[in-house]
């Protein structure tokens, strides 16, 4: 009976909390399908100058990022001087490294690279969104598999995403819009005390 | 209207002369004298006090539609001074002086000891070495020179494993005209290679010594 009793306890814990966690989408406005604002136009390419913060460590580079078929993107990260440090291959489903110097071949700061530009370059209300909940005026909460990430619009398009998961908050600022097109994009990670500002050359 | 079969060969024929020539042209071969070009190199080298020059680089990525492209200036001031500036599209600026590496953007100024990390040791070694003409010493490089009508071709292949996995050769272009060096090709282990091209070289002319500081 004791044991009848906990079966049904855990069966209603479980039940309770999926019902909890699944939210309708209810919301799903136009304006989460159009792009983010990093491709300019119908060009596939961008390349930015990137300044990055890392605990008291300074390093700068430039970024390129191409969007390939389906939502696969191709990621450099080089120095001014033209020497590549990380090529990569990413998915929302997984990533691939090409080529990688020593210092940067680290698991986690990978990972974390693969999510931000995930953020920067994914439709908000893409498929594999779980839920979406307009919170406030041109404001959305949007749920998938890795997090809680918040969508903020302006008149000029997306300015802002904050993105929580367990253990990391990340706010993305997208400054000098033109014609919906950011300039200007600065990413600021918490509690890890990263920061990238990434600059338009091209 | 008839056919002119005389003017359309015409054609052709200058239109095949041409893209001959053109292969013709940048087609290089190995020179026999090795030694003695160095030497003329290196002699060439010796003279000159000064460079004043401007760059346009190019990274080139299979995956890309086009290079990325920035552009700076050059000073070099014997026997170990060097300015290399980038000014478009961004600000970013290397200083080689003596011992010391100063590295500039619009927000900070790093300065490094040459010696202190391998990489600055090679870079150093290697900007300096392509100027000053003595790259031949650098143990690090197994070397081998082509020529075509108007170039020396000096190719560079790592011999230690560090720099083999950063690069796995360098194409350093001398104009036979001046002896100078006109164009470099940094090729990577991925295939992807970095063009620097100087153009608008001045050799010996005064440069003040404020230019090799950062402030």
């Amino acid at each position: 009976m004791r044991v009848l009793l906990s079966l049904t306890s855990l069966c209603l814990i479980c039940f309770s909390c999926s019902v909890g966690r699944k939210i309708e989408v209810t919301d799903k406005q136009p304006i989460l399908l159009n792009a983010t604002p990093v491709f300019r136009g119908s060009t596939s390419e961008a390349v930015f100058r990137v300044s990055i913060d890392l605990y008291s460590h300074y390093y700068s580079g430039i970024f390129v990022i191409k969007k390939e078929s389906g939502e696969k993107y191709r990621l450099v990260l080089m120095s001014e001087v033209g020497m590549t440090l990380l090529d990569m291959d990413f998915s929302s489903e997984n990533y691939h490294v090409n080529y990688c110097i020593k210092p940067l071949q680290k698991k986690s700061l990978l990972k974390l690279l693969v999510k931000d530009f995930l953020l920067l370059t994914t439709t908000p209300g893409n498929e594999k969104v779980l839920s979406v909940k307009k919170v406030g005026e041109n404001q959305y909460l949007i749920k998938n598999n890795s997090g809680r990430n918040y969508y903020f619009f302006e008149n000029e398009g997306l300015v802002k995403i904050i993105s929580n998961s367990l253990i990391n908050r990340t706010l993305v600022q997208f400054a000098e819009l033109n014609s919906g097109i950011s300039n200007s994009i600065q990413i600021n990670h918490s509690p890890v005390k990263l920061k990238m500002l990434l600059k338009r050359i091209n | 209207m008839p056919v002119n079969y005389t003017k359309i060969l015409y054609c052709i024929f200058i239109l095949c002369t041409l893209q001959i020539s053109k292969i013709h042209g940048q087609d290089f071969q190995p020179v026999k004298n090795f030694e003695l070009i160095e030497a003329e190199i290196n002699k060439n080298a010796e003279k000159i006090t000064t460079i004043k020059s401007h760059f346009v680089q190019e990274k080139h990525l299979s995956f890309l539609t086009g290079p990325i492209v920035s552009e700076g200036l050059f000073r070099y001031k014997k026997d170990n001074q060097l300015r290399w500036e980038y000014t478009k599209p961004f600000e970013y600026l290397i200083l080689f002086n003596g011992n010391k590496i100063v590295i500039k953007d619009q927000r900070k100024t790093n300065e490094f000891d040459a010696g202190s990390n391998a990489i600055f040791k090679q870079i150093n070694e290697l900007m300096l070495g392509s100027v000053k003409g003595n790259l031949g010493k650098n143990k690090d490089f197994s070397l081998s020179l082509k020529e075509n009508t108007k170039q020396y071709k000096l190719l560079l292949n790592p011999q230690n494993k560090v720099l083999l996995t950063y690069i796995s050769g360098i194409e350093i272009y001398f104009d036979k005209s001046d002896l100078g060096v006109s164009t470099i090709r940094i090729i990577e282990p991925t295939g992807d290679f970095t063009k620097i091209a100087f153009s608008d070289r001045r050799f010996n002319e005064t440069i003040d010594e404020s230019t090799f500081k950062s402030n």
